[in-house]
This record gives structure tokens, C-alpha cells and sequence, in this order.
């Protein structure tokens, strides 16, 4: 796989299965419901992040952690899970914003937990489940996120990001600003991915 | 009585735990509602014990003043709603509302293959049958959930036996509903309203 960008997972886990035919995983990605093997299986719940790393780290920072534990090819599980739709390669921030921008238009972001309330930090909201918090995000984030997680793509939410930001009677944004937003709404998913706060999902299932 | 929505943030205002002065947000049909203390502990007591909800909150601290204040809150603002368990009033209360995940599948229960746990790695929260965990997991593409139970219970009439009661879309939902107050214990699942245009989202 090329250099740069990070790769990020799509579709919700159900789990391993025996029925209809024995899978390591399986992920409802819209309507469908993909068997995962073994290898499969440990990229796309790595791609999810690894505790401890940096977020918004590149691929082969999953190439490292896959290798580590025992795929013998990295880079083509990950080519064929990026083939599959249920790996998507986020570009190099301000690199290929057409990709960017396709890539918005086809996956939304649904949420899982909850909100929980204040987080320990001043000027925080903690996400998880009542009595046990998983993350805590700038109140911004967090704001920002439960609007991204009822909207129909990422470019909506871009989009309402802005709304928020400018108020409702403001002109149209440009569209660079547009994607400056798409960035900032995507930069906020690797964490939520992490904590199991949110999945991505495709916008036309 | 179901709680609908999914819960955004819970900040409590008191110096000393006064269940009153806890303001509450929840997400329903994608807008944000407010719920005063009284609704915020019923509508929680409700994820937790249904019918109880009530005396659950009265053990919290609400008086019974509060939380005849606070059923009329939560009815006022659309977010809980009643669940007739029969088949007609199952049937009605799914055409109304969406079914939502809010944790992982975590795969077949060990040597029982119609068995599945959902929660978080490591921490199964509730285990259902297959049919169950389907409408659940597709839970957020359709409109509503009756719809929704419609289109696996003919998948899996289609497929043929071996679970008869995932095939009839009525036995599925009853099943679904007695799922229900364990998902919503454990923060598994949440309920909303149907889509406007109902069917497949």
C-alpha cells in the first residue's frame, strides 16, 4: 500500500460465527454481512486503534502493530480490506481533498455509548456508559460529534458544523472551508473508533 | 413504559445530590431535548426497571409530587412511550419506533450457535438468539422496527428451519420485546421514533 494517510475501519462487528459457515468475524457493512478470517479479522479490529497509540497515526503504524501480531501480509490484508469497503483510506491532511470529499459523501458515522456528563478536565464531556466512562472529549468535540452521529454523511456534518459555527441566516460556506470542516469532523473519529463510541457506516447502506 | 432517545449528557447542579436539580440532554429524532431531574430519574428508572420506574425513582429521592411532575414531563415531550405486550400492541408500538445498537456483537455464545452476546470486548452485556441480534445490529437502516422485523422474518423463511420463530415476523418481535428491557439495562441498545416516511432508511 502507498505511503501516508490513514486508513480507518467501516461497518459494525457482530462477532465471531458458525452459522451460516464458520467465520473468525463478521461485520454488518449497510445491508450486507461480511465474513472476516483470521487475518482480516486482526486488521480491521486493529484499524480500530491500538491503546496507547496516537490516534491520528498513519497505516503503517497498523502494518506494525498487524505484523506484530502475526499477519504474514499486512499490506495486502489491508488491500483487500480497503477493496472490501470495510477499511477506507483517509488522505494526508490538505493532500487529495477530492478523495477527501468522495469520502465524506459515502460514509456517515453512527453512534455507540452514551454521553455521560462532565469528564474529570474542566471544559470536558465524558462519553461511556452510566458509572463507567471510556472518553472524555473537548466540550467542542463532544458537541460537534452528537451532531455528527444523526446525520446522513460526513459532509453533512460538515456541513451543520458550520451552521453551528456561523449561525443559520449565514451565507453559504466556500468550499474550501467545507472541506477544511470534512477534515475536522473525520480528525474526530479515530478516538471515537477506539473507545467503541461510534462506527462508520455507508451512507447509502 | 420504554424511554426513548439516546442519552447525550447528565450534569448534576447540586452541592449535595439533589436528583431535582440534575439537568439532562437526550437525542431524539436527531434534536437535542431537555429533561428536568424528576424526568431525568424516571426516564432513567424506566431504562432500568420498565413498569417500576416509578418506585425505583422514589428510592432515589423523588417524591411522589416529582414524579407525577416528571411522568408529565417525559409524556409532554415524547420521550418515553407505552408498550402494550400483545400482539397488536406490539406490532403498533414497533411501527412507531427504531431500534438502535449502542455496543459491539460480540459473536456466538461457546457451543451455542443460535446464541449471541453484545456488549464490549471482554464484557458481554446481554446475550439474545441470532434473529434477535440481526434486527438489532440492522437495527438503524430501517425506518421503523416492524418493518424491520418483517424483513428478517422473511429472510429466515426463505432460508428454511431451524428457527422457526425468527420465520414468523410476530413470534421475532415478541422476542425482540422480551430482549428489550436487557438492552436497555445495559446501555446495549436505545429506542427512538420512526422515521417519518416509514420502511427501509
Amino acid at each position: 500500500m502507498s505511503p501516508g494517510g490513514r486508513v480507518l475501519p467501516v461497518g459494525f462487528r457482530l462477532g465471531p460465527e458458525t452459522m451460516p459457515q464458520p467465520v473468525v468475524g463478521t461485520v454488518r457493512l449497510g445491508w450486507r454481512r461480511l465474513g472476516l478470517g483470521l487475518d482480516e479479522t486482526l486488521v480491521w479490529d486493529l484499524a480500530h486503534g491500538v491503546p496507547g497509540d496516537d490516534p491520528l497515526a498513519d497505516a503503517e503504524r497498523l502494518l506494525a502493530h498487524a505484523a506484530a501480531a502475526g499477519v504474514a501480509d499486512p499490506s495486502a490484508v489491508v488491500e483487500g480490506l480497503l477493496a472490501r469497503s470495510l477499511l477506507v483510506r483517509v488522505p494526508p491532511a490538505g493532500q487529495d481533498p477530492a478523495a477527501l470529499e468522495a469520502l465524506a459523501h459515502r460514509l456517515r458515522a453512527r453512534p455507540l455509548l452514551v454521553g455521560i456528563g462532565s469528564g474529570s478536565a474542566p471544559g470536558t464531556t465524558a462519553l461511556g456508559v452510566p458509572g463507567w466512562p471510556v472518553l472524555e472529549l473537548p466540550d467542542v468535540a463532544a458537541h460537534r460529534w452528537d451532531d455528527t452521529a444523526v446525520l446522513p454523511d460526513l459532509w453533512a456534518a460538515a456541513e451543520f458544523s458550520l451552521v453551528r459555527e456561523d449561525g443559520p441566516d449565514a451565507p453559504p460556506p466556500t468550499h474550501d472551508r467545507l472541506l477544511a470542516a470534512t477534515a475536522v469532523v473525520v480528525d474526530d473519529l479515530p478516538v471515537l473508533l477506539a473507545h467503541h463510541c461510534a462506527y462508520l457506516d455507508l451512507a447509502t447502506p | 413504559m420504554v424511554p426513548l432517545g439516546r442519552r447525550l449528557a447528565v450534569y448534576d447542579l447540586s452541592r449535595e445530590h439533589d436528583p431535582r436539580a440534575v439537568q439532562a440532554f437526550v437525542q431524539l429524532a436527531g434534536q437535542t431535548v431537555q429533561l428536568g431531574g424528576a424526568a431525568l430519574h424516571l426516564w432513567d428508572a424506566a431504562q432500568r426497571a420498565g413498569r417500576g420506574a416509578a418506585d425505583l425513582a422514589r428510592e432515589w429521592g423523588l417524591t411522589d409530587a416529582d414524579a407525577d411532575a416528571g411522568w408529565a414531563e417525559l409524556q409532554a415531550l415524547g420521550v418515553v412511550s407505552e408498550l402494550a405486550d400483545t400482539v397488536d400492541g406490539r406490532r403498533a408500538w414497533a411501527a412507531a419506533h427504531t431500534l438502535h445498537p449502542l455496543v459491539l456483537g460480540l459473536g456466538e455464545v461457546a457451543d451455542q450457535p443460535s446464541a449471541h452476546h453484545v456488549g464490549l470486548p471482554g464484557r458481554p452485556l446481554v446475550q439474545t438468539t441470532r434473529a434477535v441480534r440481526d434486527v438489532w445490529a440492522w437495527g438503524p437502516l430501517f425506518g421503523d422496527l416492524w418493518t424491520s422485523v418483517g424483513w428478517h422474518a422473511a429472510g429466515h423463511a426463505a432460508d428454511g428451519p431451524p428457527d422457526p420463530r425468527a420465520a414468523d415476523p410476530d413470534l421475532l418481535l415478541a422476542d425482540v420485546v422480551a430482549t428489550l428491557p436487557a438492552l436497555l439495562q445495559t446501555t446495549a441498545a436505545y429506542v427512538d421514533l420512526a422515521l417519518p416516511a416509514a420502511g427501509a432508511a
